[in-house]
Order: structure tokens, then sequence, then C-alpha cells
């Protein structure tokens, strides 16, 4: 009868050091899925106005006259790409992808007409802004979310990505690599000086 | 004369002289070019065109930046980069953010490849053109982080000109035993400060951007060392060795650019 009791007293010893073992072993890997890498834990955005280390800021001065067409368009990208990233980052989910599309838009004319040109007509279409990297805004957003998940076409940033509920299954297609969450893929892409993660459409064949 | 009357005439002359002087102003405001007589200026532009001459030159640098988070608190990260260069096309840029992320970028003339060893990740994009095209490709086009990058195209004494409204000597200041002019400029985004030695090659020793149209007037720093202005490298040394197993992955850029117009997808891979 002792030997029982003590026998069921060390088995529910062993349950509880399982059981804590298991707990705390879950508090250590969500700590390291959401810390993201580097220790950057804590929420920090990396990406600012002067993480670019640019001569220039796209925000508007008080220059010359000449430059106010380019002053104008880099300001309002700014400021609605400001305006996103602030959203994104407190709520985490909101759909720009059409605010997106129209800096896109912006951004390939303009670098269509830089390449239009020959090198030694550098000031014919200068740019005094050509050097100021853009993309922090939306690199370091969040992203839209439709019923729980983040929409095609929109960007997450890398700690985002490392923060999905599921390790994400890389696969390889036609050269390109994709990452599989659920029934969400994502493309990892370069975008000012660290991966970001867009989210496609499922790759031919899966 | 009624003392009103020569009240309201001293008045008049009195408002006329100030909306005169205010019309002035006004027309003084908009951005004037930093003369070029300007002994600040002179400095400044005597390293433009020392930098912009070199055929070739090596130099490391460690910086930091703010970042004013959502809260409005302001967060210094910081960085460690080793470039090489040789005109008129090739350079190789090695850096290691304060999180440990390593990264390389090469341009060997005809490509410029990143290569991020941590997550074993590189990307590519051809280029047929000269460093300062390829520099311009891979910020303005690529939409890439790239610190300072004006300092390294052939055109910097023109940027510098063109961007510039002020510039002034601030001081000479002793740094590590060494003398060296304190300046500061300002363009109509940006403020600037240099610190250039007064005597030898007029190569920067540290600079200062001041972002101060942007929330909480974030600053960029770099501290350069080792400026070596022939360090002959190896031609193997703008060619990435990127491992076997490293995926190749698109600029963000080009899937917008894709996305944007289909039909030109995979014009820039």
């Amino acid at each position: 009868m002792k030997g029982q009791t003590v026998w069921k007293t060390s088995l529910l010893k062993a349950f509880c050091v399982v059981t804590v073992t298991l707990f705390i072993g879950s508090l250590a890997l969500e700590a390291y899925a959401r810390g993201g890498r580097g220790g950057g834990g804590g929420g920090y955005s990396r990406a600012g106005a002067a993480s670019g280390g640019s001569f220039s800021s796209r925000s508007a001065g008080r220059g010359a006259t000449g430059r106010t067409e380019a002053r104008q368009y880099g300001s309002s990208d700014r400021t609605a790409s400001r305006q996103e990233g602030r959203t994104d980052r407190t709520e985490g989910r909101q759909d720009y992808r059409g605010d997106r599309q129209e800096q896109i838009t912006d951004r390939q004319e303009n670098r269509q007409d830089y390449r239009g040109e020959a090198r030694d007509d550098w000031q014919d279409h200068y740019d005094d802004r050509w050097d100021n990297w853009g993309p922090w805004g939306y690199a370091a957003a969040g992203a839209a979310v439709v019923a729980g998940a983040y929409a095609i076409g929109s960007a997450i940033s890398a700690d985002s990505y490392y923060a999905l509920s599921c390790t994400p299954n890389t696969v390889v297609v036609d050269g390109v690599s994709y990452s599989q969450c659920g029934d969400a893929w994502y493309q990892p892409a370069y975008s000012g000086g660290t991966t970001t993660y867009v989210v496609v459409e499922p790759p031919a064949g899966h | 004369m009624h003392p009103v009357i020569r009240t309201l005439g001293s008045g008049a002359v009195l408002l006329v002289a100030l909306l005169a002087t205010a019309a002035l102003a006004e027309t003084k405001s908009p951005a004037v070019a930093a003369s070029p007589s300007s002994p600040a200026m002179e400095q400044l532009l005597r390293m433009a065109n020392f930098l912009s001459k070199l055929e070739q030159f090596s130099v490391g640098w460690r910086s930091g930046y703010d970042v004013v988070q959502d809260s409005g608190q302001k967060i210094e990260f910081g960085e460690r980069r080793d470039m090489t260069l040789v005109r008129p096309n090739r350079f190789r840029i090695n850096a290691r953010t304060s999180d440990g992320e390593a990264s390389t970028v090469v341009f060997d003339g005809k490509v410029v490849t990143v290569f991020n060893a941590t997550d074993n990740l590189y990307a590519s994009s051809e280029l047929a053109g000269d460093i300062d095209a390829a520099i311009a490709h891979f910020v303005r086009d690529l939409q890439m982080r790239l610190p300072l990058a004006l300092l390294f195209v052939t055109a910097l004494p023109k940027e510098l000109e063109q961007r510039l409204q002020e510039a002034e000597v601030v001081e000479t200041t002793t740094l590590a035993g060494k003398p060296y002019l304190h300046i500061a400029a300002r363009s109509d985004s940006v403020d600037l400060q240099f610190w250039l030695p007064t005597t030898g090659d007029p190569l920067p020793h540290r600079i200062i951007l001041t972002y101060k149209h942007e929330e909480g007037q974030p600053q960029y720093w770099a501290n350069f060392t080792d400026w070596n202005l022939a360090p002959n490298p190896a031609a193997s040394l703008f060619s990435l060795d990127i491992p076997k197993e490293a995926a190749r992955i698109p600029f963000l850029a080009q899937v917008r650019r894709a996305e944007a117009s289909p039909t030109k997808k995979g014009e820039e891979q």
C-alpha cells in the first residue's frame, strides 16, 4: 500500500516536471519567434528617415522653386507612407495596396525617365533626392489582413514573417524561392537593407 | 500740421518700411546655392573634387542613425561598413548591422548583387554602366539602402553645388590628436556637418546628417577610418562566392514593377 502511494507521488512529480518544462519551453520558443533575429525584440522599428544616410530627405523643405515638383511628389508620398506605416505598425493590418500601387506607378515613371537619359545628362533631369532610398514606409510595415491572412500583394517585414503562427515551408519553383504557411504563400524579396516577404498566389503546381 | 495727421503720416511711413523689409526678406528666402567663394564651401568642393577623381580607394566607417518610433522615442541603431571602389565600374561593400546581420553588395561592371549571409539569400540586377549608374540604379531603381551614396559618385561636386545653400566653418578642432576643420552646411532638407583634415588629403573624417524636417529631427553619423587610396584589390574581390544552397530572391522594387506592368515581368532579372 505504502509502495503504491510512493509510486503515485513519483508519477505526480514527474508529471509536474514535464508540464513545467513544456510550459517554459513553449514560452522560450514563442519569445524566440517574436523576437526576430539578433535580439530585435521589443518591436522597435529599425528603419526611418535617417537610416538611409542620404544627403537629402523626402520631407518638404524650403528649396528652390525649380525643385517644387519633385518635392511635392516626394513629400506626399512620404507622408502617405509614414501614415500607412504607423497605422500598420499600430494595428498591424490595414489594406493600403491601392495607395501602394500609386506610389509604384510614380516611382516607375521616375525610373523610366531616368533611364531614358544618358549619364552625362545628369543635370538635365536632376532630382536632388535621387539618393534618398524610399521604401522604409512599407518595408517595415505590416500588411492587410483578409479573413485572418495577409492580402495578396502585401509585403510584411522579416519580424512579422518570423512571428507567423507556423514555421513556413520553403519551396523552390523554377528557381524562385517561396515559403508556405498554411494556405498563404510568401516570396522573399530585398527591400531597403533587409529581406521582406511579399504575399503571393501559390506558385504553379501548388 | 495737425498732430494727429503727423502721427498717422509717421505710422504710414513706418508701415511701408516694414512691408518693404518683409518683401525684401521674402525675395531672399528661396534657396541660394552656397557661394563658391565661401571658405567652407571651397573646402567642401575640394573634398568633393578629390573624392570624385580618385581612381580607387578603400575605407571603413562606423555609423549610427536615429529611428523615431511611433511612441516618439528615439532609438539609435548602428553598423560597420567597409567599401572598396575601383573606377570606373567596380565596388564592394561589406556591412554588418548592430543586430549582427551581415550583407555584401558587389558591382562587377555588369551586375550588382546583394548577398545576405545571415539569411543565405541573394539578389542581383544586370546593369551596363559605371559606378555612378550602378549606385543610382541600386538606390533609386531598386530602392536599396546605401548610406552616403552621394560620396561615391563622380558627380559629387555638382551635387554639392546644387544642393548646398550655405556652408560655414564652425571651428578648428582636434580629434584623436589631429586637427580638423568642422564645417556646417545646409541644404533645403538636410543639415550637414563635416570634419575635414586641416592638412593633407581632404578625406572626410566624420559626417553628421540631420533630417531637420523629419519628425524628431533624426541624425545619421559616420566616423571614417582606414582610408587607403591604393588598395589595389585582386579582381576576385568583385566576384561573390555565393554558397550553392543560397536562394536567389528578387528586389521588392522589381516585384512591384512586375505587378504594375505584368507584360514586362522578368525584364529586370
